[in-house]
């Protein structure tokens, strides 16, 4: 069962069409590309998958409560420099509603292990690198357990060494089942990590490949 | 840690962040505050002394030189039988003068005085009924018909004035109060703006993780509310200050109650959390997108 579906949505800001008849269906553990060149829809694709944008017209078919199971990383860090890197991870535990000290250490603690950070976790942002920046900004976005890693140009402000060691660490994510969507100018990422590919062009989709087999008649015969 | 805990850890980084935005709104406050509680302490002082006169309610009245003892008599049961009078007390001009000089101790300015030159006199205690302005003055107006009547002198002329002079002052406290109001308001207000225009990407990633009111406006009202407790508090300090001052010298002030002072803090505080509200309310929509 697809764990988030498109149908035939369109989105339009005053006179520009960002995407326009697009019918889409992800599954969950999928690796996906979204690919295309500047304006052509991808960031506002990946924000209708992260339910922060409604579609102008057609329909998002979700799982129940979704929302708050979905990770966001972008090209920019965005963490706060007035909190430690342990600090910045917490806080997407508080805003799920997650109190306890104990139970926020449990679930940090292991990202930070996995993300290769945890001897920086009493640091501040301003002391580190960009790769080690994004790999706190994932670990953050991974805390509350997404089902959905939508990724928009995650690499890009990364040197080569630091956005292959974010693409391995989105590649494991994946492997647990998450949904995994990133949006990238860089196409020889695909060839290193092959997933299926959307492109973009003008908010349409122009060719689709590598797309999990759909049933052909759902509850057929 | 509990949303409480966080609000007010909020609270403290923003605090120490901005710290001179933070003392200057302090110190805008408490000046207009101090202003505020000042007026309050001298209209409390105003009261007070008018309550004083009111308890003064005797009437007093001079009667003309030489006067026969049977002349005094006859007055005395008139002024007797004026409508509120409850006793009267007969002051000879030797008594008046034996008080003048207790009042006076100063001999050469007595000297100067020369022979005795005060009237003998009737002090009048109105009825309970009559313990008024409006009464005493009735009162006085029939002793002033009666023959032999010098002149006649009451606090009561004091007291309409001074009841008139406070409800001036209560006017211009509740005019001052809204402009209070308004100033607190707006500096509270303007203040948590610039807290909120620095923290703005903080905000835009709290919303982008889902962070509701306890992540995104509660820290900023509860900031208002502090940064008002705390400006009131300073003005408390500094007001009791200059009441030992003055103290120290011929004017007093009284200082407000304990309990008025707490409410005092309270409202400010208050005060200070609408006008964060009011501001974080009415944020532009574009800077939160």
């Amino acid at each position: 069962m697809a764990l988030i579906r498109l149908e035939h949505v369109t989105k339009r800001y005053r006179d520009r069409i960002a995407l326009s008849d697009v019918t889409l269906s992800f599954e969950p553990g999928e690796w996906v590309f979204i690919l295309g060149p500047s304006g052509a829809g991808k960031s506002t694709l990946l924000r209708v998958l992260a339910l922060a944008e409604r579609p102008t017209s057609g329909r998002v078919e979700a799982e129940p409560n979704l929302r708050r199971s979905i990770g966001m990383l972008g090209q920019e860090f965005r963490l706060l420099n007035d909190r430690t890197v342990y600090d910045n991870i917490a806080l997407a535990c508080q805003i799920s509603g997650l109190w306890d000290p104990d139970e926020i250490r449990q679930r940090v603690t292991p990202l930070l292990d996995q993300m290769g950070v945890r001897a920086k976790e009493t640091v501040y942002p301003g002391d580190l690198s960009s790769g080690e920046k994004q790999r706190v900004a994932l670990a953050r976005a991974m805390v509350r357990h997404p089902r959905i890693l939508i990724a928009d140009e995650p690499t890009g402000n990364l040197d080569p060494a630091a956005a292959a060691q974010i693409f391995q660490l989105m590649r494991e994510i994946r492997d647990r089942d998450t949904l995994v969507a990133v949006a990238t100018h860089a196409e020889d990422w695909t060839q290193r990590h092959p997933g299926r590919l959307i492109r973009l062009e003008q908010g349409v989709v122009r060719s689709e490949t590598g797309a999990p087999a759909r049933p052909a008649v759902e509850g057929g015969v | 840690m509990g949303p409480i805990r966080y609000v007010l850890r909020e609270v403290l980084r923003s605090l120490s962040q901005h710290r001179t935005l933070c003392l200057a709104s302090v110190l805008s406050m408490s000046s207009i505050l101090l202003i505020f509680l000042l007026f309050v302490m001298i209209l409390t002082g105003v009261d007070h002394y008018t309550q004083q006169l009111e308890s003064r309610e005797e009437v007093s009245v001079f009667l003309d030189d030489g006067l026969a003892r049977a002349d005094i008599d006859a007055l005395g049961g008139r002024l007797k039988a004026i409508d509120g009078v409850d006793s009267l007390r007969f002051i000879s001009k030797d008594e008046a003068w034996e008080q003048f000089r207790a009042d006076l101790p100063d001999e050469a300015l007595l000297q100067a005085v020369g022979g005795n030159p005060l009237p003998a006199s009737f002090v009048l205690r109105p009825e309970a009924a009559y313990r008024s302005a409006e009464g005493v003055r009735s009162i006085a107006r029939e002793a002033e018909t009666l023959p032999h009547v010098e002149d006649v002198r009451y606090a009561g002329e004091w007291v309409l004035r001074a009841e008139q002079v406070v409800r001036t002052l209560h006017e211009i406290g509740a005019a001052l109060g809204i402009i209070i109001l308004i100033a607190v308001l707006f500096v509270v207000g303007a203040t948590t703006r610039l807290a909120v225009q620095a923290r703005l990407d903080t905000i835009h990633l709290v919303r982008s993780l889902g962070g509701g009111f306890l992540f995104n406006e509660a820290p900023y009202l509860a900031e208002g509310f502090v940064l008002a407790a705390i400006s009131s508090l300073i003005t408390i300090v500094l007001s009791r200050a200059i009441h030992d001052s003055l103290a120290q010298g011929l004017f007093h002030l009284p200082m407000p109650s304990g309990r008025v002072l707490l409410g005092f803090a309270g409202v400010s505080g208050l005060l200070g959390l609408l006008g964060s509200w009011i501001a974080v309310a009415t944020l532009p929509r574009k800077w939160l997108l």
